[in-house]
């Protein structure tokens, strides 16, 4: 959210309205070469009010966020041939009545529709997440309600449905079923710096399951300045590592920085999908980043990355040629980033630098970018320049050297009032010209 | 129809990328020894001829240490800039740029004197914006301005300048020297901007916390300014911790961050504060939302909504992962074009915000890059090298069933990252050659390559899965099958 509004007298509900209107008008260009314009018009309406007791302790409270989506670029034969691309949908985001710190802290509720994030996925249902708060460190966390999906009503969003399962010609599909979530989770409470979580999760409708996982991540301070994470997610209907995912970053000074980190990855999809069967060799990935602070308002950076990824184990005669059992891909980047003022009030300059090679394709990427603030917090001014040449090694005739541009600059009308615009053009020899232009208008008050 | 073989693509390409690989680290690794040789010493004063002992230096004292009297603002400003790197120091969005344009030591004053002598209202102070500091007369009960001003000899010092560096008086007529405000020009005044936190003295100190606990070793300090004498949040959070026992004899107040930080009505920090945005550096947490926190806050954020929440709504999260708009900021420009081979890398993570079967599918529906009925590409185009889907024999000729696969066969691509697949191709696309349900003619005749890994019904897999959900598997399998039983397949 671009702004935040005053703070209004306490001891009585504290209504908010939020509403940010986004255009986004770009163009894509077909395989056939023609030219597809899209012109979209989103229009966000959030509506919430805090401290429904009135007793200035807001325990209580109530939140959501509307979002009418409006195309204007495709006509009526593209329409049919992209099914979600409606010309208008009206999508209930978020709305729920949540309850903090209830019976003396004991117990935190939220019932509605709602996203919950977590290292097992995304999951937006409709439906109530109960807290218990013991006093031994640790909360449970109870989670019980139906998926939204896009097909069964029509005020439903359906970019976070489970992936996987879509336009099976001749065999019928689940998308009007319901399809029942629910989960439990352990985490830590009031550890010093350490936090732990531990979350089951099953999805199941018809009678069959969806998805089924077990997963913790965790967040370790082992001294001051080294600090460890970790995801890990299994897959209990695959009977795999969906992901593992380990990290540590070392301030082995002031001005000295480094992260690691170490990614396994194999995609889950939906318990109806036969994706799952074919998916079956992790990626893996390793990224080192090292950074350099000479100053407050410095910050210099280099990495590297190994991605890596075998096949299948192969017998003597399945094939010919010279075939590599194990695909490696490889990058290294840095920068440099400067800003003006305290934490760059009045603008910043940055560079970067990335190589990708290997696995899939060469791609060499110059970005530079900056923000100036003509007034502080008020008239912003920003641009961007990427140069770009790529490669890729798999799809044919797809190589170009790209240089693409980007100017803008957000005004803050108010404190409680934004608008934004930023143009972007392209150009390349696979598709001479690309626009695309971007403007916002954000409002938020505090009533 | 394959336009072009773009070769083994799991062979290092060449020697052009590595060498430009290695031009961009040798490149990148100069200029940071170059800034880190540069900046990480003192500055180094001009050298003059070289003596017995080697160079000598032209001056004793670069000026830099000559400013750097530590009494004064100026000074400590001088004294912090001489260091390399960035300091942990209280944020200056919490406590603003401050200005003192005075010349003070709490070292020696300390010696004399209780805190309380000069910041009388300490006790009584429940507000973060109390300035709490003495008033001149406090500092002229010891220091005989007046005395000084008529040019007698005090002790301590107390002429104007003993406190305001640089100040002469220029006495308004008929002044007397014992009332400071009869100047013409007034020295120049101490800025203390209100601090963007709450804090209550009284409070702490009726719980017993002392001054030192928070303001550390203030005998050690000279002029007190926000870097060396407010207390960084490390300090807070060793008694605001939440629990009883900790290391803290304080410890279990309250470790909520709204305790401490100023909120919205929705109870959430107030991130948007005049000196800019308040965000994490990760001095406490892994949680510095610096250049790589796009990529890398997927470890905070598996931890559940409590830290996100602290600032975030959920409407930001929406905002990039159930978007409708790029955001410009995430991807580079042209990403449209530029897309393939990050996508293939699974580099950055597209299923972070994009469902295969949803979001890419849809635009390359559109876009007629997509095995979906009437969104083909035109002409016969296709997007894969030779190899990709036919089968060979072990001279190398193509036949239409079971045999070789080459080195572009898509089976490589599909265990590795079925999500790229799964962008441009539904299951359809799967089943038309690998299905064996009864009507599938062509999968059953030709193809019927069974995707299973060799252990499939050996370790139980089979039947885990149709136990499971065996909804599955009648995509493929009729459900009268013998794979069905998972006895073989």
């Amino acid at each position: 959210m671009i702004v935040c509004g005053i703070a209004p007298r306490a001891d009585a509900i504290e209504f908010r309205i939020e509403a940010q209107t986004l255009g986004d008008a770009y163009q894509l260009v077909t395989s056939g070469n023609e030219v597809l314009n899209r012109n979209r018009l989103h229009q966000y309406l959030g509506l919430s009010m805090y401290d429904l007791e009135g007793s200035g302790e807001s325990h209580w409270s109530f939140s959501s966020m509307f979002r009418f989506d409006v195309d204007f670029g495709l006509s009526d034969a593209e329409i049919e041939r992209v099914p979600t691309a409606d010309r208008s949908q009206l999508s209930i985001q978020y709305a729920w009545l949540e309850g903090h710190d209830l019976v003396g802290g004991l117990f935190d509720l939220r019932v509605g529709r709602q996203l919950l994030a977590d290292g097992l996925d995304y999951l937006m249902f409709d439906g109530a997440v109960v807290t218990v708060n013991t006093p031994w460190f640790i909360g449970v966390e109870l989670m019980a309600g139906s998926e939204v999906k896009n097909e069964m009503w029509g005020i439903n969003d359906w970019q976070l449905e489970v992936d996987g399962t879509r336009y099976i010609a001749g065999i019928e599909e689940n998308g009007d079923v319901p399809t029942i979530v629910f989960g439990a989770a352990l985490v830590t409470r009031n550890l010093d710096y350490a936090r732990y979580r531990l979350a089951y999760r099953r999805y199941f409708s018809g009678g069959a399951v969806d998805q089924e996982k077990v997963g913790g991540s965790f967040h370790q301070r082992i001294v001051e300045g080294v600090d460890l994470s970790g995801v890990m997610t299994w897959d209990m209907f695959n009977y795999r590592f969906e992901r593992i995912q380990y990290g540590a970053r070392i301030r082995a000074s002031d001005a000295h920085e480094i992260e690691l980190e170490y990614v396994r990855t194999t995609p889950s999809f939906d318990g109806d999908s036969i994706f799952n069967i074919f998916s079956s060799y992790p990626m893996n990935d390793v990224n080192l980043r090292w950074r350099l602070y000479p100053s407050k308002n410095d910050r210099i950076y280099a990495g590297g990355k190994l991605g890596f990824a075998g096949n299948e184990a192969y017998r003597g005669d399945v094939l010919y040629g010279n075939v590599d059992s194990m695909v490696i891909g490889y990058g290294a980047m840095g920068g440099w980033m400067h800003s003006f003022g305290a934490r760059g009030i009045d603008g910043r300059v940055s560079v970067d630098l990335s190589y990708d090679g290997g696995y899939a394709g060469d791609r060499f990427l110059t970005d530079v970018s900056g923000t100036w603030a003509v007034v502080p917090r008020e008239w912003e001014l920003e641009a961007r320049i990427t140069a770009l040449a790529f490669d890729d090694a798999v799809q044919a005739n797809l190589n170009a050297f790209s240089f693409g541009y980007q100017v803008g600059g957000r005004y803050l009308i108010d404190k409680r009032a934004a608008f934004a615009i930023v143009a972007e053009h392209n150009m390349n020899q696979l598709q001479t010209q690309q626009f695309r232009v971007f403007a916002l208008i954000d409002v938020d008050l505090w009533l | 129809m394959v336009e072009r073989n773009k070769g083994n693509e799991g062979t290092a390409r060449g020697s052009i990328s590595f060498g430009a690989m290695l031009v961009l680290g040798g490149v990148t690794l100069v200029a940071v020894l170059a800034v880190t040789a540069v900046r990480a010493e003192d500055p180094v004063p001009p050298m003059g001829p070289t003596g017995p002992m080697g160079p000598v230096p032209l001056v004793t004292t670069p000026e830099v240490h000559a400013s750097a009297d530590p009494l004064t603002d100026k000074g400590q400003v001088a004294i912090a800039d001489q260091k390399f790197g960035r300091k942990h120091t209280p944020s200056e969005l919490i406590f603003p740029d401050q200005t003192i344009p005075l010349r003070f030591s709490h070292a020696k004053h300390i010696e004399l004197v209780k805190c309380t002598e000069c910041h009388s209202d300490i006790n009584s102070s429940l507000r973060a914006k109390d300035r709490n500091l003495p008033k001149e007369a406090v500092c002229l009960d010891c220091h005989d301005q007046a005395a000084a001003a008529r040019g007698e000899p005090t002790d301590p010092p107390a002429s104007c300048a003993t406190c305001h560096p640089g100040f002469e008086p220029k006495w308004l007529p008929g002044a007397d020297f014992t009332d400071t405000s009869k100047v013409e020009v007034y020295p120049a005044g101490i800025v203390l901007p209100e601090p963007n936190i709450k804090f209550n003295h009284k409070t702490h100190i009726d719980k017993g916390v002392g001054c030192e606990r928070c303001h550390k070793s203030m005998g050690e300090i000279d002029l007190a300014t926000r870097d060396n004498a407010l207390p960084l949040m490390a300090t807070c959070i060793d008694c605001h911790d939440g629990h009883k026992g900790g290391k803290s004899p304080n410890s279990g107040a309250p470790d909520a961050c709204k305790t401490c930080h100023l909120t919205n009505p929705d109870g959430r920090v107030e991130t948007n504060l005049p000196g800019g945005k308040l965000a994490p550096e990760g001095w406490y947490f892994m949680d510095a939302h610096d250049d790589n926190w796009l990529q890398s806050h997927r470890a905070v954020a598996s931890l559940g909504e409590g830290g996100c929440a602290a600032c975030h709504t959920q409407k930001e999260c929406i905002d990039c992962h159930n978007g409708v708009q790029k955001p410009l900021k995430v991807h580079p420009n042209n990403w449209i074009v530029s897309h393939t081979i990050p996508a293939r890398r699974n580099d950055p993570e597209c299923s972070s915000c994009h469902r295969s079967q949803s979001f890419c599918i849809d635009c390359h529906t559109a876009t007629k890059v997509a095995d979906v009925e009437g969104s083909r590409p035109p002409d016969g185009k296709t997007f894969h090298p030779a190899g990709w889907v036919d089968f060979r024999d072990e001279t190398g000729r193509e036949v239409p069933a079971q045999g070789i696969r080459g080195e572009n066969h898509h089976s490589f691509q599909a265990q590795r990252n079925i999500r790229a697949c799964a962008s441009c191709h539904t299951e359809s696309s799967c089943i038309a050659c690998h299905g064996a349900a009864g009507d599938n003619v062509v999968a059953r005749t030709f193809y019927r390559i069974s995707p299973h890994p060799s252990s499939w019904t050996r370790t139980g897999d089979c039947v885990r899965v149709r136990n499971k959900n065996e909804r599955v598997c009648y995509k493929c399998h009729a459900p009268d099958a013998q794979a069905m039983r998972c006895d073989n397949l």
